[in-house]
């Protein structure tokens, strides 16, 4: 078709033909060519297949869209519709049958050209065709012909329909639809109700609409993007599916008398891959989902594979599932009974075996027979609701009670969640594992719930109390990248003898709070820049009482001390050489230096190394002695 | 696997009590001879004593160590109608391993009228404030609002008993669901003292604290009274020496529930009642996490319990006093590195011999 993709139509009552639909139609006929050689014109499909092709049909320029008449004779009627909105009759068949001659090349004009983008054959009424066009002002989109009837000038006068003489004395040409329906929005797709020879499901520009033909001044209108390509589901007919630029939507209808209500739902690609990983729907067409029935049934999951198969749209394989589970070793003979019910399965909505299915299911007490016979009874609405939700809300309570981890996949990591965790800890003791996985997923309102809160604050005392103090650093840095609010502000800063000002004020990256406090020491790495002297002042910083040189002159490496004594693990960490020349000061009486030197100088004396300074720096905290508990194993 | 550390301890009398610190590095006992003595692990795991002082003019009957954020500081009490704040102060020597230590006396708090049988420092989210209890049945809470100055100590609370007290624990639960409360017990043997432990709750309201649940079942005296560390658990744990072993749970029931204003209504329910001892049980002691209960009773055996999943609390280890194995026990205890050293050693005899959880 110019200027659009070529579409394919697979004839309606023979397996063996299509029709490829470009600027031409052309018939192909599917044969089985095991050999490599192919007939002159043929395509070869797959490795045993080829289309030969039968005839082409360029009658139809402007071809926009087609459909195949949908009976049994003629075979090979098409209905085409055109560029100008034009709908013609033709064929590609041999047989020139002159019981339907009349038919070919019979043309059904609107009153306005323009584009007819869908056709769409009644199903039930063999002669009806439905006609989608875009939108005319003074026209309706939607035009339901009667193949069979014929041409009448007096009604509709002939300038009107814009035909020329000749034309006009031919009896091919139709100009009065049966039903004009629809205006102000181009109709992009038709289908008909597969149930009702007189209800049509039109996918209009902005919304889904349902005409019926008996009351055509009623009309049902869903509001929704996805207009394109809506198909009646062949064995829900109250479910209707349509697309929008990539995504499907299934719509439900319920019928009751005109009152009707619409329920959708978005197959969206999410709900899909849930589906697949449960192995519901299948992964691609060409996957059998015949080997993971295989393997279920092997682990004696009978009904877990029957409501499978049954997803799979393949009752006879669900029943001869539940039989083979009744009959072996570890198999419930009930199955067998639930087979039957099965087997009774009717397309009719208000059979008896309807009912009672839908009543009884609910004593089933495996979850997959129950649901395979909500999924064959369901009524619109009821499908997802009550069965499943009951058998969730009653699983979640009591893996909460039971303080059981694994409810966690149905609770979430939300205030549930907490309840559950709760009850875990209640058990178990097991704080950390509390901690962490609250932290790890959870928003920042459930965070904040006290409990959280409280069971994070009790683990963090219990590393203190083993001494785990690096752990306890590393959770902590861990948990202010989740939950920013936890970090501590910054406490100290150091000032300049000179003028008062806190010395880090340029390079800090906090910034700063209104009493000027910022980051602690200076950090030792080469790539920040350096600070030599007081940002405020220009003055020099303070020296190290050992080796006398002021803090923030480069050193290239740790230099002074008595390298011997220094257990520096050059291999392990160079952060630790570079720890070991930051500047650190005695609280009590503000002297200080490199860390290292203070270090080591501590090591053999007691009191301060500023000359008078009688303070004991280092035994001023007695907890500095312990020695952190990294080594222990845990 | 357990392994049993002697100490000669060198007290010259009776060892009434034992207490680890915060980190389970330094130990303090106290005794009738009216001495405590200070002890600190080594990196190699022996216990050195870095103080021995005379603190009292009687014996001294329990000592307890508060958090390492006051500092180094211990409360003693003791028969002479006293309990003592101590602290402890730089040492001069020039030793490496740091040497003797020097204790200063910092307050000394002579309310009771009779001999003062526990004291206990609260948890150290309610600040510097401990409780002493005594033996003319009142409870007495002290505060120090100035964590810099460990002298001024003003009596907040005093609570009544009725009953000679002779044990008190706090809940140490930093939960904001859970009020401050205090647990005592006594071991009043006159003959219409009945209901032995008794529960006083803080209330925000009446800044005073009430009593909250009285324990009926427990009708004999009373030597030591325990709740379970809380690491997060919504509900609270009781362990109870008396002449058996007791384990209670308190589930606090819903706020909401009850009146505002009131107490907390509490479910009570034993978990575990335990004479395994066949004799009197003298202390009961937790460890960290508040897994693992310890006992230790007249037969000269320490025994620890641990309940399973199922909240079925059972017996998972026995030691004698002098820290051999006990013949036939099925197994001593179990290898969960989780258990940390705060097992102290209970009452015990005149060697002072101590069993602890080796570190890994």
């Amino acid at each position: 078709m110019s200027g659009t993709k070529p579409d394919i139509l697979w004839a309606p009552h023979q397996v063996d033909r299509f029709v490829v639909c470009d600027s031409e139609l052309s018939l192909y006929h599917v044969e089985s060519a095991v050999n490599s050689e192919l007939k002159a014109g043929s395509l070869r499909l797959s490795e045993d297949s080829a289309a030969t092709l039968l005839s082409i049909n360029s009658d139809t320029p402007y071809m926009k869209c087609v459909a195949w008449y949908l009976n049994y004779d003629p075979e090979c009627l098409l209905a085409v519709g055109q560029a100008n909105g034009r709908v013609v009759l033709t064929s590609l068949g041999q047989d020139h049958n002159s019981k339907f001659k009349d038919l070919i090349g019979k043309e059904f004009v609107p009153k306005h050209a323009r584009q007819c983008n869908t056709l769409a054959w009644n199903p039930l009424d063999s002669n009806w065709l439905a006609a989608g066009l875009d939108k005319h002002r003074a026209d309706f989109s939607v035009l339901i012909w009667d193949i069979c009837s014929k041409y009448t000038p007096d009604i509709v006068p002939m300038e009107k329909v814009r035909l020329s003489a000749g034309e006009a004395e031919t009896t091919l040409l139709v100009t009065k639809p049966l039903y004009e329906l629809g205006q102000n929005d181009a109709c992009l797709s038709l289908c008909w109700l597969p149930r009702d020879q007189k209800l049509l499901l039109a996918g209009m520009h902005r919304n889904l609409a349902i005409f019926d033909l008996r009351n055509t001044s009623q009309k049902m209108f869903v509001n929704t993007k996805a207009v394109q390509g809506v198909t009646v589901d062949p064995y829900f007919h109250d479910r209707v599916a349509s697309f929008y630029e990539g995504m499907v939507e299934s719509t439900r209808h319920n019928w009751s008398g005109l009152d009707k209500q619409t329920d959708i739902q978005n197959l969206n690609e999410e709900r899909i891959l849930a589906l697949q990983l449960c192995g519901w729907v299948k992964k691609g067409t060409d996957v059998d989902v015949g080997p993971f029935l295989n393997s279920l049934v092997q682990e004696g999951e009978w009904e877990r594979a029957a409501a499978v198969a049954l997803f799979n749209l393949d009752i006879r394989r669900a029943i001869q599932i539940l039989n083979e589970g009744a009959s072996s070793e570890k198999g419930d003979l009930n199955l067998n009974v639930v087979a039957m019910a099965l087997s009774g399965y009717t397309d009719e909505k208000n059979s008896l075996w309807r009912e009672m299915c839908s009543t009884l299911r609910l004593q089933l007490n495996n979850p997959y027979l129950c649901v395979m016979f909500a999924f064959l009874t369901s009524e619109a609405g009821a499908y997802d609701g009550v069965l499943l939700n009951k058998y969730i809300e009653k699983l979640t309570n009591e893996m909460k009670e039971a303080g059981n981890l694994e409810g966690i996949l149905l609770t979430g990591l939300t205030k549930d969640g907490v309840d559950l965790m709760e009850s875990y800890v209640d058990r178990t003791g097991d704080v950390q594992t509390a901690s962490y996985c609250m932290l790890q997923g959870s928003p920042l309102d459930v965070l904040k719930d006290e409990r959280v809160q409280y069971w994070i604050e009790n683990y963090r005392n219990l590393l203190d109390a083993w001494r785990f103090w690096h752990k306890r650093a590393e959770f902590d840095i861990h948990r202010s990248k989740l939950d920013p609010s936890s970090k501590p502000l910054a406490q100290v800063f150091v000032s300049c003898n000179f003028c008062g000002k806190s010395i880090s004020y340029s390079c800090s990256s906090v910034p700063h709070q209104g009493r000027g406090f910022s980051q602690y020491g200076v950090s030792g790495s080469p790539t920040k820049s350096k600070v030599t002297s007081c940002p405020g002042c220009r003055k020099p910083l303070p020296r190290c009482a050992l080796c006398l040189i002021n803090m923030g002159t480069p050193v290239s490496s740790c230099p002074g001390g008595s390298k011997s004594d220094e257990k520096v693990d050059l291999s392990k960490d160079k952060k630790l050489a570079q720890f070991n020349n930051w500047f650190t000061w005695c609280h009590n009486c503000r002297h200080g230096g490199h860390a290292g030197h203070m270090l080591s100088w501590f090591r053999d004396h007691a009191e301060c190394p500023v000359s008078a300074c009688t303070c004991k720096c280092m035994q001023l905290d007695t907890t500095g002695n312990l020695v952190p508990a990294e080594t222990v194993q845990p | 696997m357990f392994v049993a550390r002697s100490i000669a301890a060198d007290h010259k009398d009776l060892i009434h009590d034992v207490s680890f610190d915060f980190h389970g590095r330094r130990m303090a006992t106290c005794s009738s001879d009216q001495s405590v003595k200070v002890w600190d692990k080594s990196e190699s795991g022996d216990w050195h004593c870095t103080a021995s002082w005379k603190t009292h003019s009687g014996s001294v009957w329990r000592v307890t160590w508060a958090h390492p954020e006051f500092g180094q500081v211990l409360a003693s009490c003791s028969f002479d109608r006293t309990a003592a704040v101590w602290e402890e102060i730089v040492g001069e020597s020039n030793d490496k391993l740091r040497g003797q230590s020097h204790w200063v006396k910092r307050t000394t708090l002579v309310d009771s009228r009779t001999s003062v049988t526990d004291v206990k420092f609260a948890p150290k989210h309610m600040g510097l404030m401990l409780a002493t209890c005594s033996a003319d049945g009142i409870v007495r809470i002290y505060e120090a609002p100035d964590v810099m100055n460990l002298s001024q100590w003003s009596l907040q609370h005093e609570i009544s008993c009725k009953l000679s007290c002779s044990c008190i624990s706090w809940n140490p639960s930093s939960s904001r669901a859970h009020s401050p409360m205090i647990a005592v017990g006594s071991d009043d043997s006159s003959p219409n003292a009945m209901a032995k432990v008794q529960i006083f709750e803080y209330n925000e309201n009446t800044r005073k604290y009430a009593k909250a649940e009285t324990l009926m079942t427990v009708t004999d005296p009373v030597h030591d009274i325990a709740f379970a560390p809380n690491l997060g658990r919504s509900f609270h744990i009781l362990a109870i020496a008396t002449k058996d072993v007791r384990i209670f749970t308190l589930k606090p029931v819903r706020k909401e529930l009850t009146s505002s204003g009131g107490p907390t209504k509490f479910e009570i329910h034993i978990v575990a009642q335990f004479d395994n001892h066949n004799s009197q049980v003298w202390r009961v002691s937790w460890n960290i996490t508040g897994t693992v209960l310890a006992s230790s009773g007249d037969d000269g055996c320490v025994r620890l319990w641990k309940a399973n999943y199922m909240d079925n609390w059972k017996c998972t280890g026995i030691l004698k006093g002098n820290g051999s194995p006990v013949n036939g026990s099925s197994q001593l205890g179990n290898s969960n590195p989780s258990l940390s050293s705060n097992i102290p050693n209970l009452q015990n005899s005149l060697n002072g011999s101590s069993a602890g959880r080796k570190h890994s």
